[in-house]
């Protein structure tokens, strides 16, 4: 019986890293994925650029790796990015006709979103690649650091991956609603976005209680990457990023397996 | 699955349609499970919290101190932050108001108010509480007692605005020591040997200073017949013109030998003073009669002599712990002092010397500073080490564990100590503060360092800036298109 499970096992996380490495090759080894590294970088190197202006010959309370993620062009990048990374993962598979397949063959729900998901996240996690190569750049060049201090840059790019984590998440939902990318893209779109807003909630109405002010600053991207660039590491986003995005991935499983049933 | 006749199924039917709805509500009731579970997961993290702070100067990081003064409350606070959500030291103060949460193990109670987006709440409070607030603050609330420190205690800025320093700690440490004590400490500022409108200015800043850290200053003149009143936390002599009377002299050293006497002493060397420094020889502490320069070269020559000295503050004092190391230029003219902590009469006393304050190694005690010219002469003037202030403790005991209350003495041989306020730097006031929480026995303020934001100013040539954004923006996205490009052409072949 052990042995049998222990069989199981193995050939589902077998199956596992099929699916993933399959999926990671969609990003790699087709034009799709560089095209929005390109795109990401463009709009970091401005984002960048701009920041840059903020610090070169003026004295600024703020380090260059602040101001390049705390900026306008930064939040952009940021909005366009998970829809785009996401729309096509479970939308194309319907579309196409090869999500039935999947869901027939012996391949467990979770595989099969987890694969999809974690191959994702590891495209994102390399996508900020350039943008660490920046700071070095401008460290080699202007011979000080770019950041607070070495924690606040990992800190950084830490909230980066967990804010990712449950974008990517939500992303990985839309696509799973429909078989259109462009709705899925949509979708997803509209729920990174309000979750950025949830976290400006408290600033909707004036008089809000204190208790909700601080309830409604929990959720705030915003001012979690502030906080975390400057050099403030705070256990309650790592709880609430990585919390909330297994939840999302589980609601996507339940989705999926409901098409099961129908 | 055959369907009978209307209105009757056949049971296979019925029963994969009970199959389906069961389903679902144990979908159902998992998914709300999980939801439950995940609820009670932030619920918890929201409350129980750890931070880290990885910033290099330690920014949001409560001083030890700081962090020893709330562990030890035993009564509590309500305070109120009247800050803006997008103020420039929102964050700072929002950060050290939660650490005196945690550290306070609840004695703490904060609330942030925007007064700007919270306008009906910071009214209500500022009615409950009755102030008025015409600035951001924070606001101290214990028992019945309200205190609001104003912004320019937390934060000092520079002329464009900037923070130069945040000193919200100090502040709220005060500010709560302040309310505890309810009884302001007083000292007393001894009048009737200057001139009074020589003295006043520099009784109104010392006066201001004990407004920052709750202490209160008021003027005693001996000469009318009064004694020093019994309340008397410590006295305050500054710059005597003339000499102490004699009678005057024996009321100070009574009080000053009573426990806990406090005495904080500037000296001019202009003024005749030969009983004040007699007492003060007694302590160890003898006044030169020199004055402390140096020869101000032009082209290798002397070209002026100048007088004022820059002198940094000696570390290993119970003063000195946050203003250690600093320097400060004393104007106008002083003269240096002669320790002798090891004289016998000194021990015998159980009196506890230590040096405070030391002139720059290019200045020298000059004996002829007469003189249009001078020159350091061995054997005749001062070398360095050329001491400029000192600290006296009498009644020490060697047990730590017993608490004592001393007698306590600073002397500083200059009479412009605070007495240019436009000249004045921070950290003569931060050094007269820390002389005097020391004096009053209020180590819990000794100690705690405004913090400076790291501020950021970035040299580079336009070429530099000019390659880094070229690199940045076109030439690494262009390779990355460049892939792109190539591997699409790659799939059309």
């Amino acid at each position: 019986m052990m042995k049998t499970r222990r069989m199981i096992m193995n050939r589902q996380i077998e199956t596992f890293w099929i699916l993933f490495l399959k999926e990671v090759r969609s990003y790699f080894l087709s034009p799709f994925g560089y095209v929005i590294m390109a795109l990401v970088m463009i709009l970091n190197g401005v984002s960048f650029r701009f920041a840059l202006e903020g610090v070169v010959g003026k004295v600024s309370q703020y380090s260059l790796l602040y101001q390049t993620f705390n900026s306008f062009w930064f939040w952009m990048v940021f909005f366009l990015l998970f829809p785009l990374l996401t729309m096509r993962l479970i939308a194309e598979e319907r579309r196409s006709g090869t999500m039935e397949t999947l869901l027939t063959a012996p391949v467990s729900i979770w595989s099969v979103v987890l694969s999809k998901y974690l191959a994702s996240l590891a495209f994102y996690c390399v996508l900020w690649i350039p943008s660490m190569l920046n700071f070095g750049f401008f460290e080699a060049m202007a011979g000080q650091s770019a950041s607070a201090s070495v924690g606040a840059f990992w800190s950084t790019y830490l909230m980066l991956f967990l804010v990712g984590a449950l974008n990517l998440a939500l992303g990985l939902f839309a696509s799973s609603l429909t078989s259109s990318m462009v709705i899925a893209g949509v979708i997803g779109f509209c729920l990174v976005i309000g979750h950025f807003l949830l976290g400006f909630s408290h600033q909707l109405e004036a008089g809000m209680p204190e208790e909700l002010v601080e309830r409604a600053r929990y959720f705030s991207t915003f001012e979690h990457l502030k906080s975390f660039s400057q050099g403030l590491f705070d256990t309650r986003p790592l709880v609430y990023y990585l919390s909330t995005a297994s939840l999302v991935l589980v609601f996507t499983c339940y989705h999926l397996e409901s098409r099961r049933w129908r | 699955m055959a369907v009978a006749e209307e209105g009757t199924e056949e049971p296979a039917v019925k029963k994969w349609r009970w199959r389906k709805s069961s389903r679902s509500w144990e979908v159902v009731v998992q998914l709300g499970s999980l939801f439950v579970v995940y609820l009670l997961i932030n619920g918890f993290a929201f409350r129980y919290f750890q931070q880290a702070d990885l910033s290099r100067s330690g920014r949001f990081t409560l001083d030890e101190r700081t962090e020893r003064f709330l562990a030890e409350l035993d009564t509590d606070f309500d305070i109120v932050s009247a800050y803006p959500t997008g103020s420039d030291v929102s964050g700072d103060i929002r950060s050290m108001l939660d650490q005196a949460e945690k550290a306070s193990e609840g004695r703490v109670r904060v609330e942030h108010v925007d007064p700007a987006r919270q306008p009906d709440r910071m009214e209500s409070l500022l009615a409950q509480w009755r102030v008025r607030l015409r600035t951001n603050s924070l606001i101290l609330r214990h028992e019945d007692q309200t205190m609001v420190i104003a912004d320019e205690e937390l934060v000092y800025r520079d002329g464009a605005g900037l923070v130069k320093k945040f000193a919200g700690e100090i502040a709220l440490v005060a500010g709560m020591i302040g309310l505890i004590e309810q009884e302001p400490k007083r000292l007393y500022f001894l009048t009737g040997y200057q001139r009074t409108e020589d003295v006043k200015p520099v009784y109104e800043e010392y006066r201001a200073l004990g407004q920052r850290q709750n202490f209160l200053v008021q003027p005693l003149d001996l000469g009318a017949g009064t004694e020093i009143p019994e309340d008397a936390d410590g006295l305050l002599l500054v710059s005597p013109q003339v000499d102490i009377p004699q009678d005057h002299l024996e009321q100070i050293k009574g009080y000053w030998g009573k426990r806990g006497g406090a005495l904080f002493l500037t000296l001019d060397p202009e003024a005749p003073i030969p009983t004040l420094r007699l007492f003060l020889n007694r302590l160890g502490i003898a006044p030169r009669s020199d004055r402390v320069l140096t020869n101000v070269r032009k082209f290798g020559r002397p070209a002026r002599i100048s007088f004022s000295v820059p002198v940094q503050i000696l570390g290993g004092t119970p003063i000195s712990r946050d203003v250690e190391g600093l320097s400060m230029t004393l104007p106008g003219r002083s003269q240096s002092l002669a320790l002798f902590p090891d004289a016998d009469a000194v021990r015998e006393d159980n009196i506890h010397l230590q040096p405070l304050l030391i002139a720059d190694s290019r200045y020298w005690g000059e004996t002829d500073y007469q003189k249009p010219e001078v020159k350091r002469d061995r054997g005749v003037d001062q070398h360095a080490p050329v001491y400029l202030g000192a600290l006296v403790e009498r009644g020490v005991v060697d047990d730590p564990n017993l608490r004592v209350k001393t007698q306590r003495l600073v002397v500083v041989s200059n009479p412009e100590l605070l007495a240019r306020p436009d000249e004045r730097q921070k950290v003569e006031s931060d050094f007269v503060l820390s002389s005097l929480n020391w004096l009053l026995d209020r180590p819990a303020l000794i100690g705690i360092p405004p913090k400076e934001p790291t501020r950021y100013a970035v040299v580079m040539s336009p070429l530099q800036v000019d390659r880094l954004e070229k690199l940045a923006t076109w030439v690494l996205p262009g390779l990355v298109g460049g892939v792109a490009f190539w591997m699409w052409r790659r799939r059309r072949a």
